[in-house]
């Protein structure tokens, strides 16, 4: 009798613990709710729809959603950048850029200034002092790479020499970028002009080769487009997170 | 009376474990990781996995690394709820703004990315709980101005910009003849329309802002020395680099300089800064995962739902124990 007893108590605490989900798992915070306590002497339902009713500024908005990204896409207008098979290093650079603004916008409180999001001329010089103006917490600038020889593919990013950030931030988007090419060229560090003179941690994307047939059909892709633009935002998400 | 029971006892035991077994075996969905109060499981994974990977393949250590990071976001939420922290919805609302002033273009952008409004205003909710918790956790940091100064003195020669042109250039191929014949005469003002002409057959190009070491990687060293050795506005060609033959146009010159402690000071400090806030971070949350309930199981990513059932054992008694204390 008293090994079914044993057998019966053992069989009832593993059911319990195969339920213990249930018990542990809340849909709501376990918080107090509005019931809990009656409220406030000095609760006045007037101020409250006053200052339901204030209109959020811009600042306390900015406050808010940080942090604040600014995304370049490289080139533009009248400078197309690189080109070849049938491509342009400037068209390829907005797109890729707006799909990783549209992401990042879509899914974390971020504020994301674009130094540019038409095909219009935008000067070296413009496009950092807009991103120091706008006291960005981080930049990201896109580019396509381009060589005389063909068979050079894959992607690298680069920090500003003795960077610590830079290299942090150029290293969290190498790290996701890199599963869409087969070629790992590396995070590199370069003084850029945009690496240069922007206030604030800065990483410069070369993402493929549009001299080589291979990474430019991949590019001609909207669907790769959007997967390079899902680890920009993925390795920015990890730069600023820490995880 | 006795051996009744005892058969009773004999019959519930075996359909209590035949039942446990059936669960196990078919129902069960193994953990993933726990962190705090919250439980993730497979099939919660399995419904959020198209999110991080739009259908595109990807390899088992990535889908490890991103299941990592949903459970350590997990647990930065479940110390924002015992922190208080409460996010206003209005911040929210403002925010969608930014992909579209009316629902029907936010939902057009969305559409593309395969989420709902639904979807993208609990992750902003999420991340910004995530944000304000960080904000709480790092708030006390400073910079001092002997950090700053110590930091530029030290790293000087990261400070030192060389000389920076912008150029203008225009390419023929060796086999080229009649391009070759009409650049021969070239003269300085026709580089911009040439560009305009040329610039989609890859024939003619411009560089903003370059150094002589960048313009090496790509034309070769000779042709970068002469193009930074000739002055402005002078058209520097023929050179033949490769398979191509140059004329170049140095437009404008940025002299070399190193830049001064009050050019820089913005971005010392904001490099210093985060360099401390990840830090604090980083120690915090190692912090948290030992003093609250945190596990991650990325083996239950391959293992079966009977293996699961009982290697999650240990830790659904422990969760069970918690949640009666």
């Amino acid at each position: 009798m008293k090994w079914s007893k044993m057998l019966a108590v053992t069989l009832i605490v593993s059911s319990l613990a195969a339920a213990a989900p249930a018990f542990a798992e809340r849909e709501i915070a376990n918080e107090p709710a509005w019931d809990s306590e009656p409220a406030p002497r000095n609760f006045d339902p007037k101020k409250r729809e006053e200052a339901d009713k204030r209109v959020f500024d811009k600042e306390s908005i900015r406050m808010a959603a940080n942090p604040i990204i600014v995304i370049d896409p490289g080139h533009g207008g009248d400078d197309p950048g690189a080109t070849g098979n049938g491509l342009k290093e400037k068209d390829l650079t907005l797109d890729i850029a707006l799909r990783t603004r549209n992401y990042i916008v879509a899914n974390y409180p971020a504020t994301v200034y674009m130094t540019r999001s038409s095909d219009t001329t935008v000067s070296l010089s413009s496009r950092t002092s807009f991103a120091n103006a706008r006291n960005a917490d981080f930049f990201v600038s896109m580019h396509i790479n381009s060589a005389t020889n063909t068979s050079a593919n894959g992607i690298e990013t680069y920090a500003y020499p003795g960077s610590v950030n830079g290299k942090r931030l150029a290293t969290e988007t190498y790290n996701q970028l890199k599963s869409s090419f087969s070629s790992h060229r590396g995070v590199k560090e370069y003084a850029y002009y945009v690496l240069t003179y922007t206030n604030m941690p800065a990483t410069l994307g070369e993402t493929g080769f549009i001299s080589n047939a291979s990474d430019a059909s991949k590019l001609a892709q909207s669907s790769f487009r959007q997967t390079l633009a899902t680890q920009y935002a993925n390795g920015m998400h990890r730069y600023w997170w820490g995880f | 009376m006795k051996t009744r029971k005892k058969w009773l006892f004999l019959c519930a035991a075996c359909l209590s474990l035949t039942a446990m077994l059936i669960y196990a075996m078919a129902v069960y969905q193994p953990i993933l990781f726990v962190a705090g109060d919250h439980i993730f499981r497979k099939d919660d994974w399995e419904r959020i996995k198209p999110i991080y990977f739009h259908g595109r393949p990807h390899t088992p250590e990535e889908e490890e690394r991103l299941l990592e990071q949903r459970s350590l976001e997990e647990l930065v939420l479940y110390m924002g709820r015992q922190m208080g922290v409460r996010i206003d919805e209005r911040i929210i609302d403002e925010h969608m703004k930014q992909l579209g002033s009316t629902k029907e273009e936010r939902e057009q952008v969305l559409r593309q990315m395969n989420m709902t409004e639904a979807d993208s205003v609990t992750n902003i909710r999420r991340a910004l709980i995530g944000f304000e918790v960080k904000r709480r956790v790092t708030g006390e940091i400073t910079v001092s101005e002997e950090e700053i100064n110590s930091y530029y003195r030290e790293h000087l020669e990261s400070f030192r910009i060389p000389e920076l042109r912008t150029i203008y250039y225009v390419r023929a191929g060796q086999a080229d003849k009649p391009l070759m014949d009409k650049l021969k005469t070239i003269r300085a003002e026709r580089f911009p329309s040439l560009l305009k002409e040329y610039d989609l057959e890859g024939r003619a190009g411009f560089h903003e802002w370059i150094s002589q070491a960048e313009l090496s990687a790509t034309v070769g060293e000779e042709a970068a020395e002469a193009v930074f050795r000739s002055p402005i506005k002078q058209v520097v060609g023929p050179i033949v680099s490769e398979q191509w033959t140059y004329w170049f146009l140095p437009d404008e010159i940025m002299p070399a300089k190193t830049q001064s402690l009050a050019e820089v000071r913005e971005k010392i400090y904001r490099t210093l800064y985060l360099e401390k806030e990840s830090i604090v971070y980083g120690k915090w949350l190692e912090e948290q995962k030992r003093a609250n309930l945190y596990c991650l199981f990325t083996e239950n990513l391959k293992n079966n739902r009977f293996w699961a059932f009982w290697s999650d054992l240990p830790v659904r008694l422990q969760l069970l124990f918690q949640s009666h204390a």
